[in-house]
């Protein structure tokens, strides 16, 4: 005889004085009764219900007193489906081949207040005395069904999440190695899901990654920390590097010991690579401007020396020997100290223009007024008997670089002069207004002349570098003047336009953001 | 004995530049300039080590025997003017000769290392020649002249 049937046996002994007399308490069955964890019925052989337990009460929604005496049907109807089953008593599929084993059979629970429930059954025969007897076991079968649904579904999605995500995952033991990966991880690192089920964790994370990165991880592993994120690198199998940033979460358990290691891994290798161009460009810049310096060092020493030998023996030769070769001679060699004069001049405004963004000497609070009336001092002194006149507006302090901002002034007033029209005289203004533009506010400066004016095609053009509009023999200069401008003012964090017609004037306007110190 | 020694080495002594230029022509800019100054003696060098070995011989042990002022090129060959010029002035015996550097070279770094270094001063070479002779003129009326110098003095046998 199994356990089953011995339990089944002590069952039906202490079913109480009215089914059998001498019953004892007491028992495994007893307790499994009391506990009331199963649904118990008990009938005899005509399937009349004896009496239920507790559990069976709850499950029935009625107590045994209201069924006692009734047929099992009250409570349970058979299944269509099982109907080629073991029977029990004929009506219903189970049989016990044996006495004391134990059928099982799907079943449809009535409950007191009429509702139905899908039931499983399971019947023990009970040898006591002359007449049969026998125990069912009720259970509902949709609260168990539902709740392995539920958990069959959640376990699919996780499944399903686990496999198919772009992202990496990997669940590690606590020692470190792989207890399972999925497809994303195995991609990233370049092996297969067997052969990284062999490998650490820590066997895929590159050499060199600072100690600082690869601990926490450890932390992690041995249960200090329970959820870290970091940027690291994994060693394809290839060899070449993979940037992932971890999501290293611990999970731990009943106990609260830690279990294993959740691992998500998001490949960065893009990003980082564009990081790392970024880096590549900004030091090349780096290294450009310091050739920008070397440039600077070599036009104003390297450059100039042998230019101040040509014009120096030029002069030296035109002084010593003139007279004694002939004018055409004399004109040759005045050629040739034009030119190395205007060679060198070349090279200065170039050296200006690459010495904006070096520029020594920081910005500071700057007296536009003041700036503008020394400019034009010194310009009216070059340009002695001419006539000229300038007249400014009201002119505010701004903060600038003051050398800078005068060789702005400078430019653009000695450009009003050298296009100014023959036999008029020029006339000359400079001004400024305040401005909102997209919430900050900004001064507007404006130099105008009522020079030749330009054709507005030019208007970008003389911007650039060596964009001239005119021939050398009209109006002398090195085309670089406005270049600067453009370059100081941006630095400045302005713009600068201009605004003419041929025969008209022009306005040259640029701007410099109103500024706290 | 000492005293025998002495007068032979005092003897009537022309003022002496030194000029340190690796450039023939810018050299010879210079002495041309300097045509005006019978007065003068110009030594004309061509590296920095060839400098310090003249300002090093045994016989300019005495005062009287190194320059009265040292023109200095900044680019020189072997031996950089800028390195010509921090041993000058390390050497006890050479830091008085005044040192006027004469540079093609505008730019701030070179003239505040130049000063830096111990330079008595530094001068841009004028682009036009007419400037260019005015002012080593100016520097030699100056150094050479108005200036009181430790080395023309032991020239003069105190």
């Amino acid at each position: 005889m199994d356990n089953l049937t011995k339990l089944a046996g002590r069952a039906a002994r202490r079913l109480g004085p009215r089914t059998r007399p001498g019953v004892g308490a007491g028992g495994p069955l007893r307790r499994l009764v009391a506990s009331g964890s199963e649904a118990l019925v008990v009938v005899d052989g005509a399937l009349r219900i004896a009496t239920l337990n507790g559990a069976a009460e709850r499950l029935f929604g009625l107590t045994a007193a209201r069924v006692r005496g009734a047929r099992l049907e009250r409570l349970l109807e058979r299944e269509p489906a099982a109907a080629g089953g073991p029977a029990l008593g004929g009506a219903f599929a189970v049989r016990p081949r044996e006495p004391g084993a134990l059928g099982r059979a799907p079943a449809v629970g009535l409950r007191g207040d009429g509702s139905r429930f899908p039931a499983e059954i399971g019947v023990a025969e009970l040898a006591v005395g002359r007449r049969p007897w026998y125990v069912v076991l009720v259970r509902d079968r949709g609260e168990a069904s539902w709740a392995e649904a539920a958990l069959r579904e959640s376990q699919e999605r996780f499944r399903g999440v686990f496999e198919a995500s772009a992202i990496g995952f990997a669940l590690v033991e606590t020692d470190g190695r792989f207890r399972a990966a999925n497809r994303s991880l195995c991609e990233m690192v370049g092996y297969g899901e067997a052969e990284l089920l062999g490998l650490t964790f820590q066997q895929i994370m590159h050499p060199d990654d600072p100690a600082a990165e690869r601990a926490p991880l450890g932390h992690v592993l041995a249960g200090e920390l329970d959820r870290y994120h970091l940027e690291a690198r994994f060693v394809h199998k290839r060899g070449h590097v993979v940037w992932v940033v971890l999501a290293i979460s611990l999970v731990r358990d009943a106990g609260g010991a830690p279990a294993y290691v959740v691992v998500q891994a998001t490949d960065i290798t893009p990003r980082k690579e564009a990081e790392q161009a970024l880096a590549l460009h900004a030091a090349e810049l780096e290294r450009s401007n310091a050739e920008l310096q070397e440039f600077a060092y070599v036009a104003s020493h390297d450059l100039q020396e042998p230019l101040r030998t040509v014009a120096s023996y030029a002069e030296l030769v035109a002084e010593r020997y003139r007279g004694r070769l002939d004018a055409r001679a004399d004109r040759w060699l005045g050629y040739m100290v034009a030119g190395v004069q205007r060679m060198r001049q070349l090279i200065a405004d170039l050296l200006a223009l690459a010495q904006v963004r070096t520029a020594e000497g920081g910005f500071a609070p700057t007296d536009t007024a003041v700036v503008v009336a020394r400019t034009w001092d010194r310009l009216y002194a070059q340009h002695a008997g001419m006539d000229a006149e300038l007249t400014t507006g009201a002119l505010p302090t701004v903060v600038a670089h003051p050398a800078q901002l005068e060789q702005v002034f400078q430019n653009l007033l000695g450009n009003a002069l050298k296009y100014r029209r023959p036999d008029v005289p020029a006339r000359l203004r400079v001004s400024a207004a305040r401005t909102v533009r997209s919430g900050s506010a900004e001064w507007e400066f404006t130099v105008r002349d009522n020079g030749i004016g330009l054709d507005m095609a030019y208007a970008e053009r003389i911007f650039q570098i060596f964009q001239r509009l005119h021939r050398d023999d009209d109006h002398e200069g090195t085309g670089i003047g406005l270049a600067i401008c453009k370059r100081i003012v941006e630095r400045h964090g302005g713009r600068i336009w201009v605004e003419s017609a041929p025969g008209e004037g022009a306005a040259f306007r640029f701007t410099l953001p109103e500024r706290e110190r | 004995m000492q005293k025998a020694m002495q007068p032979a080495r005092v003897r009537a002594r022309r003022t002496e530049i030194l000029h340190v230029e690796d450039n023939t022509a810018e050299a010879e800019l210079l002495r041309d300039a300097l045509a005006d100054f019978p007065e003068l003696t110009l030594r004309t060098l061509v590296d920095g080590v060839e400098a310090l070995a003249y300002l090093r011989r045994p016989d300019a042990s005495v005062p009287c025997e190194r320059p009265d002022l040292i023109l200095l090129d900044l680019d020189l060959p072997r031996l950089d003017g800028r390195r010509v010029l921090a041993e000058l002035k390390a050497d006890p015996t050479l830091r008085m000769i005044p040192v006027i550097v004469l540079s093609g070279s505008s730019l701030e770094a070179d003239l505040v290392l130049a000063y830096e270094l111990g330079a008595n001063a530094y001068v841009v070479k004028p682009a036009q020649l007419n400037q260019f002779r005015a002012v080593v003129r100016a520097i030699c009326d100056f150094w050479c002249g108005a200036a009181a110098s430790p080395v023309r003095r032991g020239a003069a046998g105190r």
